[in-house]
């Protein structure tokens, strides 16, 4: 078998049968027809919706069903794997995107919730090769062992630098809660936040 | 998670009018309870009515049942004279939740029993019988030790023992209009069996604002809870505790505990008992775990419940 054979990832497989969800649009949904919705309110779905925001400073326009959350539209659709999946449940960080410049756990958003906001993963933190200075630290300081949460804690100790929350140890401990390291990095972590801070 | 069609809607009135067609929707203010529910599919609406879009109104006096837990842990306004309602919200859950889970969300949200959150078990909230904490072999570590008729879980909102504590109201939007309950009063002790909730809300009804109203008890007012991590963890046990005090006699007092009863456990006559002495934490402290009836794997949170109770009545000005 060839490199290339293997290299077909599940997320390619669940890209094809994005593909598939797509054309399979045009069928009558189960359920109110599409688009009848009570006086004020607007309805999308069950089948796949159209959602337009930007992406890390482009426009992107996706396709998805209003269960799927933001987490997966990004991995398995667009393709940015950076945003890691590792509990699905908003308790271990790993999956941590800005949106409208807040941290947020994208597994615990649906996809259709970002239409029209500003997305930012860690795939668009960097300006061009110029690292965000908490990127750098983190080099600096050796502030990873396996890296797995290491997506989720940039963008988490990116926000608290630019939002001048990083004022001491305790504080950054504090904004941390929500990200969590199975390696036991932290030491490394605060010292390279707090060197960033400064 | 199974498929739902999603309404959008830009104010609660048309959403409340809507629900009442819509029978059997879930609402998703911010989604964090709501999201694990709907993954584990323990319900499963074939419609989500999101409140996501509506644009919070912020009312001096009101916080809007859209806020985030982080909108209210960051309110000055709140940190002065509600100081148990700030530290409820800061301490609550993580940066990222805090930055999306509502006031609204954060007073209704569901149990976190274990077996209600897991799909094979039935009990009287799911429809079934009985209650599968209470089997002697069961985890119930995390459960009531105040119970109700049907249910030993524990109401794990860290709101709504600090807002029933400084006596903050909820205003609550129905298709005929509006009414406004003290927040002890969104919770019913023994509901219906299939109801999922500890609620009294009506079907369709939904919390609009907070009614916050700066007194002398709310301003010397804490909240304390113990958990098993530093970083975030849901409490084991939680104290709100109020008190006025003059000439050295207590006037009012409010000691509300959260974790420890299927709804936020409020100890009236500990209360009524303070009132006209001098601020006893300990005697307090004893006389609200007296009538604890823990479950054998959680014994040790009658403990947690008078230190924390003690801890909170010392912290304030006597
Ligand atoms: C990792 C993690 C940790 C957590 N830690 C804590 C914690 O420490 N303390 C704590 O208290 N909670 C905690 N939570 C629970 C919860 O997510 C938050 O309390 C949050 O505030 C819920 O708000 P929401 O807007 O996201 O709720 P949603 O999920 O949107 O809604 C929850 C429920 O409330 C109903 N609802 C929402 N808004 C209204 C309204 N205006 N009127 C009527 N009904 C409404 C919904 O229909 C739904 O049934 C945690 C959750 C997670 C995932
Ligand atoms: S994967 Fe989202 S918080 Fe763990
Ligand atoms: S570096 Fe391995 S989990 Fe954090």
């Amino acid at each position: 078998m060839s490199d290339d054979k293997i290299r077909v990832s599940r997320r390619d497989i669940l890209r094809g049968a994005g593909a598939a969800a797509l054309v399979g649009a045009t069928v009558p949904a189960q359920g109110a027809p599409a688009g009848k919705a009570p006086a004020g309110l607007s309805r999308v779905g069950p089948g796949p919706v159209e959602c337009a925001f930007e992406l890390n400073g482009k426009q992107k326009k996706i396709t998805v069903e209003p269960r799927v959350t933001l987490l997966d539209a990004l991995r398995d659709r667009v393709g940015l794997t950076g945003a890691k999946r590792i509990c699905d449940r908003g308790a271990c960080g790993g999956c941590t995107v800005w949106v409208d410049g807040q941290i947020v756990n994208s597994c615990m958003m649906l996809a259709v919730d970002a239409r029209g906001k500003k997305v930012t993963t860690i795939e668009g933190l960097a300006q061009g090769d110029k690292l965000h200075p908490v990127q750098q630290a983190f080099v600096k300081h050796d502030a990873l062992q396996c890296g797995f949460c290491t997506p989720g804690m940039i963008m988490t100790c990116a926000a608290m630098v630019d939002q001048g929350k990083a004022k001491d140890r305790a504080s950054i401990q504090h904004e941390l809660a929500g990200n969590l390291c199975r390696c036991g990095t932290y030491p490394h972590i605060f010292t390279a936040v707090e060197e960033a801070a400064r | 998670m199974k498929g739902f069609s999603y309404y959008t809607c830009a104010d609660l009135s048309s959403a409340t009018r809507a629900l009442q067609e819509l029978k059997g929707a879930a609402v998703k203010a911010g989604g964090t309870d709501l999201m694990d529910l709907l993954k584990e599919r323990r319900l499963e609406p074939t419609d989500v009515v999101s409140l996501h879009a509506v644009k919070q109104v912020a009312v001096k006096g009101e916080l809007s049942a859209l806020a985030t837990l982080q909108d209210v842990a960051d309110s000055a306004w709140v940190k002065e004279n509600f100081p148990a309602v700030h530290t409820a919200a800061a301490e609550a859950a993580t940066p990222q939740i805090r930055n999306v889970g509502t006031v609204g969300g954060n007073l209704c949200q569901h149990s976190r029993c274990v077996y209600f959150r897991n799909r094979n078990f039935d009990c009287h909230a799911t429809g079934g019988e009985g209650c599968p904490a209470l089997d002697e072999n069961a985890f119930h570590r995390y459960h009531a030790i105040f119970r109700g008729t049907h249910c030993v879980s524990a109401h794990t909102s860290n709101l709504a023992p600090a807002l029933m504590a400084v006596g903050a109201q909820a205003h609550c939007l129905h298709p005929d209009g509006e009414r406004t309950l003290d927040i002890g009063l969104l919770y019913d002790l023994n509901p219906a069996q299939g109801k999922p909730n500890h609620l009294t809300l009506r079907p369709g009804e939904l919390i609009r604002a907070v009614q916050l109203k700066p007194t002398p008890l709310a301003r010397n007012s804490i909240y304390v809870e113990f958990r098993e991590r530093q970083s975030f963890d849901f409490a084991v046990a939680s104290v709100a505790a109020a008190v006025h005090v003059e000439g050295g006699k207590v006037r009012q007092a409010r000691i509300v505990c959260g974790a420890v009863a299927p709804i936020p456990y409020r100890a009236r006559a500990v209360e009524d008992a303070m009132i006209g002495k001098a601020l006893d934490p300990a005697k307090a402290a004893a006389a609200v775990v007296a009538d604890a009836q823990p479950l054998a794997g959680n014994q040790f949170k009658v403990v947690i419940l008078k230190r924390l109770v003690q801890r909170a009545l010392e912290g304030l000005k006597a």
